[in-house]
């Protein structure tokens, strides 16, 4: 399977079609990446090619995450299909802020 | 996880769609449309768009999408509905089904088909655009279609929808955001929430469910059913609660304004649909694949069945023998349900004549009025899906050779539109099929003197009429004058003729000259299990489907000839031993099966006389095709194979000696 997360130190990329069908591969994948990153997250999506309910729901998912683990969270360079399925659900922002750091 | 699996079901459902929408059409083409009507077919065309984008089958989508805006065109009052335009729409459904079947068969378009759908693309685009059309809207516009469709389109309404999905939903295929997006297309979304409540932990979240769900405050003309009608294909993967918020109305009067606004928040104009959802979820939609392995194992069943019965007999077993009979019944009832499963109405087949008379009727320039009759009537699928050619040449048949031109009817004082009835009903085991026409009727003369011409019967001849009628079905017979584009080539009657035997079923025509021509399809009602009544000639045995037995007598002990007295009346009959070349010594006095297939009646000698069975009939093999008294072979309980014999070809036989002895 080709990789769908890589890491360099706060940032974490994602890669293609974050759909149901690589859904399960792609929590484990993140989850293994963000467990690393000691501080903030940056997440960027400028790779993502496609993006579904599923992958909608992992970076829902995420969010809450990060708010639980009391991270800041910050979604980077949204691709054109990401931008696009946010402005459908009419989500602004994916990021989460956590307070006195914004 | 793939939507594949819900293909055949976009198929199924874009076939009822379609037969739906040509069924709105052909009514609009009879009377004048109402709103009703034109919503319908609108919705119609819009459902299989949607439900093709869904699957990402552009093709459709695109053609689709110009149907829909020329019905729109035509909802909104914008264009008028002219024979021309109904024509052309028709031809559009004929090739949207066209680009279904090819999803269906997974072959690309081919170019013809291309081609074809362009050619349709252009005339519809010069409808849409065409300023003539408005103008002519404007003036010859039906006044109740104006206020109908003003009042459905010109309330604006805000909506709260409320949608949660099953935690599987994702898992079954479907992206609930694709059914957001197909919303967008006809509503605003003015807000979007997404409900994150309730929602497990990172650790615990499964990522192939669905924990979403999606609070949305719309806006939207579309009447309530249109807007959940977008989730259809998910209800029942999802909950839906839809609010009406406030209506607004875009027309300058209030009063009339607030009058349709509740009319349209009472949700009176949805109850149709709503009623023909409610009879769709009753019924459920099973492969016929599936019914068919039923009905074969059932059939093992019946003869695994008589075995036990005829071992329990021979044993002289009393308590086996009751349980055995018992079995025996239960079996049959389930016989009976199973067969029922697989009986249709043949209205459906029927309803597809409208088209058929729709458009010959046109080509010919012939007005035609089709009546059915017995819509309700039942027959086993297989025999609905295989006479639906034979009708539909008969049909056709009737229109360009049986209905007169105009001014000939007129002439002959008759009504300047011509009629064609269909008509089904029972009768003794079979469906019987008419299709009648009240033109000029078959002229015997000139059959007659074609088949002279063609040495199909010799010069000094006379014949009966019903005799005479049959010639027709004679491979290259024509008396048409002139060869049309539809038939008048000879080639057709005999075809028609071979399918309906193959069925084993029979074909009759009844004709007047100058009033019209009745043609009588008679088929069997199912082709695979029967009630059968087994008789024996020697050690051979046979079997007769019960429902062509009328009675058995003795043969009378002095008859050589071929015909006895049966109640004042002749009754002709056939010998089967010397039919099967038995020569097998026998004791017994033989007897006579009275049989019957319509209103012919005819005797079969037996040597001996066996009672009823249920019996599954196999068909033979290709090998014996000539043996033409025969329509199939069964197992009996013992093992033993029968013949099932084919009554109506045995009548034929018996007739036809009866009469060439007469004749001697």
């Amino acid at each position: 399977m080709t990789n769908r997360v890589s890491t360099s130190g706060t940032d974490i990329t994602l890669y293609g079609e974050m759909t149901i069908y690589h859904a399960a591969a792609l929590k484990e994948a993140i989850g293994a990446a963000v467990a690393q990153i000691h501080g903030n997250w940056h997440v960027h999506l400028s790779e993502v090619t496609e993006l579904d309910t599923a992958g909608v729901q992992l970076l829902l998912g995420l969010r809450e995450y990060a708010r639980q683990r009391a991270c800041e969270l910050r979604f980077v360079q949204p691709s054109a299909m990401v931008r696009e399925v946010l402005e459908l659900l009419q989500i602004p922002s994916l990021d989460q802020a956590v307070e006195g750091q914004s | 996880m793939n939507l594949n699996d819900a293909l055949p079901g976009f198929i199924a459902e874009c076939a009822d769609l379609l037969r739906e929408m040509e069924e709105g059409l052909l009514r609009c083409a009879n009377d004048a449309p109402d709103a009703e009507t034109v919503n319908l077919i609108f919705r119609c065309a819009h459902t299989v768009k949607g439900s093709a984008g869904l699957f990402g089958l552009d093709a459709i989508v695109s053609f689709v999408h110009v149907v829909e805006t020329v019905l729109d065109s035509v909802r909104l009052e914008r264009i008028t509905v002219t024979d021309e335009l109904i024509t052309l729409l028709l031809a559009c459904k004929d090739h949207i089904q066209l680009l279904v079947n090819q999803v269906d068969q997974g072959v690309s378009a081919d170019p013809s088909a291309i081609a074809g759908g362009e050619d349709l693309l252009q005339k519809l685009r010069h409808w849409v655009t065409d300023p003539h059309a408005t103008v002519a809207a404007e003036h010859t516009g039906s006044p109740a279609l104006a206020t109908n469709i003003a009042s459905a389109s010109t309330v604006i309404a805000d909506w709260l929808l409320a949608i949660r999905f099953s935690l599987g939903v994702l898992k079954a295929g479907m992206d609930p955001l694709s059914f957001l997006r197909y919303l967008r297309s006809f509503c605003e979304l003015r807000e979007v929430r997404v409900l994150q409540d309730g929602w497990p932990s990172w650790d615990e979240l499964d990522p192939e469910q669905c924990y979403l769900g999606f609070e949305i405050e719309l806006r939207s003309d579309a009447e309530r059913g249109r807007i959940t009608g977008a989730f259809d294909f998910i209800k029942d993967d999802c909950q839906i609660q839809l609010t009406q918020l406030n209506a607004r109305v875009a027309v300058p009067d209030p009063a009339e304004g607030a009058k349709r606004t509740a009319a349209a928040a009472s949700g009176t104009r949805e109850n149709p649909k709503a009623a023909a959802s409610s009879v769709a979820s009753r019924s459920v939609r099973v492969d016929s694949e599936k019914l068919d392995t039923l009905i074969t194992r059932i059939g093992e069943l019946i003869i695994a069945a008589a075995g036990i019965n005829s071992l329990a007999h021979t044993r002289g077993d009393g308590a086996l023998e009751e349980q055995a009979s018992t079995l025996t019944s239960l079996v049959e009832q389930v016989r009976e349900g199973a067969l029922q499963l697989r009986m249709v109405r043949i209205g459906g087949t029927f309803e597809r004549f409208q088209r058929v008379v729709h458009d010959v009727s046109r080509e010919l320039g012939k007005e035609i009025n089709l009546e059915l009759q017995g819509k309700d009537t039942e027959l086993d699928k297989t025999v609905v899906e295989q006479i639906g050619d034979p009708l539909t040449h008969l049909v056709r048949n009737a229109i360009d050779h049986g209905i007169e031109s105009a001014e000939v009817r007129a002439r002959c004082g008759k009504p300047a539109a011509g009629t064609i009835r269909l008509n089904a009903f029972h009768d003794s085991g079979n469906i019987v099929i008419q299709v009648s026409d009240d033109g000029g009727g078959l002229r015997k003369d000139r059959i007659l003197a074609k088949a002279r011409e063609r040495g199909l019967i010799q010069e000094d001849r006379t014949l009966a009429d019903t005799e005479i009628f049959q010639l027709i079905f004679e491979p290259g017979f024509s008396t048409a004058e002139q060869v049309t584009n539809l038939s008048g080539r000879g080639v057709g009657m005999d075809v028609v003729k071979r399918n309906i035997t193959a069925l084993r079923g029979s074909v009759a025509i009844e004709s007047t000259e100058g009033q019209g021509t009745t043609v009588t399809v008679r088929l069997p009602l199912t082709l695979a299990i029967i009630n059968g009544f087994q008789i024996a000639v020697g050690s051979s045995n046979f079997v007769l489907p019960l429902d062509a037995v009328e009675e058995c007598l003795e043969l009378p002990a002095q008859s050589s000839h071929d015909f006895t007295e049966l109640r004042g009346k002749a009754l002709p009959f056939v010998r089967l031993r010397e039919l099967v070349g038995n020569a097998e010594p026998t004791s017994r006095r033989p007897s006579i099966v009275v049989v019957r297939n319509g209103a012919e009646r005819a005797g079969i000698v037996v040597d001996t006389l066996l009672g009823e069975l249920q019996t599954v009939i196999k068909p033979l093999a290709r090998m014996f095709n000539k043996v033409d008294y025969v329509s199939g072979s069964t197992i009996l309980g013992n093992g033993e194979v029968a013949l099932v014999l084919d009554v109506p070809a045995l009548l034929g036989q018996a007739v036809s000696r009866g009469w060439s002895r007469k004749a001697l």
